[in-house]
């Protein structure tokens, strides 16, 4: 899917630098298909890049080795979960193929552009799409369920709730976030599928409806989401930072409590996103102050991961880049946020690039940095082999150089006024000038999708020919080290027993070494 | 706990609807709505102590179900003022 999302990007990003010529590898992009592309675009990356490969992906294969469980604690609902999301999957590609092509009004699917298929001229593809995202949240509900019945039913003897990785409890606060915000998205969407089919009249003005409802469970939902996404992100770089620095994790406990205030405030932030759709200008104040002050939390596990660092022995290994690279990326995409939530300032920026800047700046570095940090992290455990590192860090300074040079023009083009979902720029004067920072962002959009071509050879060709490793290369705490490369069925060999902290690194009394494992004596 | 008791809770079920129906044929709406609420109230919270077995799981479990009341309490209050706003009343 990931591939899919990035062509996407392609054809829409050739489109914006050489309009109506023809894309090389598709042909003419028209219209109708550009907002098609850039619909699609976001609902892939975020709904079915992020979440599956960050909460599932990881915290499947993860979440019961780090806590010492030999699975998860309901294995058939796991897979019911895994064929309720391929289930979606081909119900969210299939509506590329149906008459009037695939969903165009934006991936929030705002009404009335969405409600009434007049507009776009979408029928099937806005159906399918509803139907799609409801299938894919249910299964992201069983696999919630899941992580958390397996935290709290399935720990090792010893493994307190304050032995456990940061990663573990990232996962399980994003799985609470994402149960209780899902449901009014899952009510609203099938309420908007209502309109579609029968014209209720929830969301649309001539029939009495009011399109700001649909805003508000959207982003009641949509808000929760960038965090149930940053979260387990934050958790990975989290468990490699101390590993490279040989440092225990600076304030383990505050990153803790810090993510669940951030878990909490993310409900009254939602807002935000309406500054401008005609809200009570009122409720914008105490919205405003809720979104700059969520800043506050994540600045605290921010700040633990820079001091967790300092003074570290750092070995700048690809994974270490990685997350090195995810922590600066992510602090610019945090910082540029708080224009958008300071009330003044998102008027004038509001349905800019600054915003696709911003948020680009905030999920990219979620989304791949930190999966491919983590990929490298545990490639030796998932299958018993080092990934090759030169090619590792090719990977990383292509896909870090392309990625800024895609998205660091876009907050000049931002201020300088040039709105999201324009087809095409060269029929507005005031955006000649600047023409060509679209040209920029797609040669480097370009260059950051040839960056993952090593990734794919060195992931594929490193299972058969990368250094044969033994159960802890990285000489790390966690309890997942304990267990074989690649662990077996029931993961360890004997049931480990919990015995100190996920990150006791360079203990003063421990003289020949700097290490020791959660399992140890 | 025993069947009978389970039982017992669902007769005491029946009863309460027995008496959100009487309750319908009050005078007074705004009374009847706001009495009719109050006893599916306590109906929820009956078959979520007896038959979801939440009277005997440990604390957590309700902060957890608070947590979620208190989401909604949250999305629905912070709604209204942009009701008022829109619609003026």
């Amino acid at each position: 899917m990931a591939i899919i999302g990035g062509y996407l990007a392609y054809l829409f990003r050739y489109q914006l630098a050489f309009p109506n010529e023809p894309v090389p590898g598709y042909g003419l992009v028209g219209p109708d298909q550009y907002n098609s592309f850039v619909t699609m675009h976001g609902t892939i990356m975020v709904f079915w890049v992020a979440m599956p490969i960050l909460l599932s992906g990881f915290g499947n294969f993860l979440l019961p080795l780090m806590i010492g469980a030999g699975d998860m604690a309901f294995p058939r609902l796991n897979m019911t979960s895994y064929w309720v999301f391929f289930l979606s999957t081909v119900v969210l590609l299939l509506s590329f193929f149906v008459p009037g092509g695939s969903f165009s009004g934006g991936w929030t699917i705002y009404p009335p552009l969405s409600a009434s298929p007049g507009y776009t001229g979408v029928i099937w593809g806005g159906h399918l799409w509803i139907l799609a995202v409801a299938l894919e949240f249910t299964s992201m509900l069983m696999g919630g369920i899941n992580f958390l019945t397996t935290t709290v039913a399935m720990r090792a003897k010893g493994m307190g709730l304050f032995r456990l990785p940061i990663f573990v409890w990232m996962i399980n606060i994003a799985s609470i976030l994402f149960m209780f915000s899902v449901g009014p998205l899952i009510a609203g969407a099938f309420m908007l599928l209502a309109d579609r089919l029968f014209d209720v009249g929830f969301y649309l003005p001539a029939s009495g409806g009011d399109p700001l409802l649909f805003q508000h469970l959207f982003w009641f939902f949509g808000h929760p989401e960038v965090y149930v996404l940053l979260l387990p992100a934050l958790g990975i770089i989290a468990e490699i930072f101390p590993v490279f620095s040989r440092k225990p994790l600076f304030g383990y406990r505050t990153i803790i409590y810090s993510t669940l205030v951030a878990g909490l405030l993310s409900f009254i932030v939602w807002a935000h996103h309406q500054f401008i759709s005609g809200i009570d200008p009122r409720l914008a104040a105490p919205f405003s102050v809720t979104t700059i002050l969520i800043s506050v939390p994540f600045a605290i596990t921010l700040f633990a991961f820079i001091a967790t660092l300092w003074r570290g022995s750092i070995r700048l290994t690809t994974s270490m880049l990685f997350a090195l690279g995810m922590l600066a990326e992510f602090l610019v995409g945090g910082v540029t946020g708080i224009f958008n939530g300071s009330t003044a300032a998102d008027i004038y920026i509001h349905d800019t690039l600054f915003v696709v800047a911003h948020f680009h700046y905030t999920l990219f570095p979620v989304t791949f940095i930190a999966t491919f940090a983590g990929i490298y992290y545990w490639y030796p455990k998932m299958f018993g082999r080092f990934m090759n590192e030169t090619w590792g860090k090719v990977h990383f300074w292509i896909t870090i150089i392309g990625f800024n040079a895609v998205f660091l023009p876009m907050f000049a083009f931002g201020l300088a006024g040039h709105q999201r979902r324009i087809f095409d720029p060269t029929l507005f004067d005031y955006l000649q000038p600047y023409q060509y920072l679209h040209v920029i962002a797609t040669v480097g959009l370009i260059v950051m999708l040839a960056g993952q071509i090593p990734f794919i050879i060195n992931f594929f060709a490193s299972l058969s020919r990368g250094k044969v490793v033994d159960r802890n290369p990285w000489l790390a705490n966690t309890l997942e080290w304990l267990a074989p490369s690649p662990p077996g069925h029931g993961n360890f060999d004997q049931e480990p027993v919990v015995q100190r902290g996920p990150y006791e690194y360079s203990h003063p009394l421990l003289k020949e070494r700097d290490w020791i494992s959660q399992g140890e004596l | 706990m025993k069947p009978r008791h389970l039982v017992g809770i669902w007769v005491l079920l029946l009863v309460l609807l027995g008496v959100s129906l009487l309750l319908a044929n009050l005078g007074n709406v705004l009374l009847a709505t706001t009495l009719i609420f109050g006893v599916a109230a306590l109906k929820a919270t009956l078959v979520a102590l007896f038959y979801m077995r939440l009277k005997w799981e440990p604390g957590y479990i309700f902060a957890i179900i608070f947590t979620g009341l208190a989401v909604v309490l949250i999305l629905f209050f912070t709604l209204v003022p942009d009701i008022i706003y829109v619609y003026g009343n």
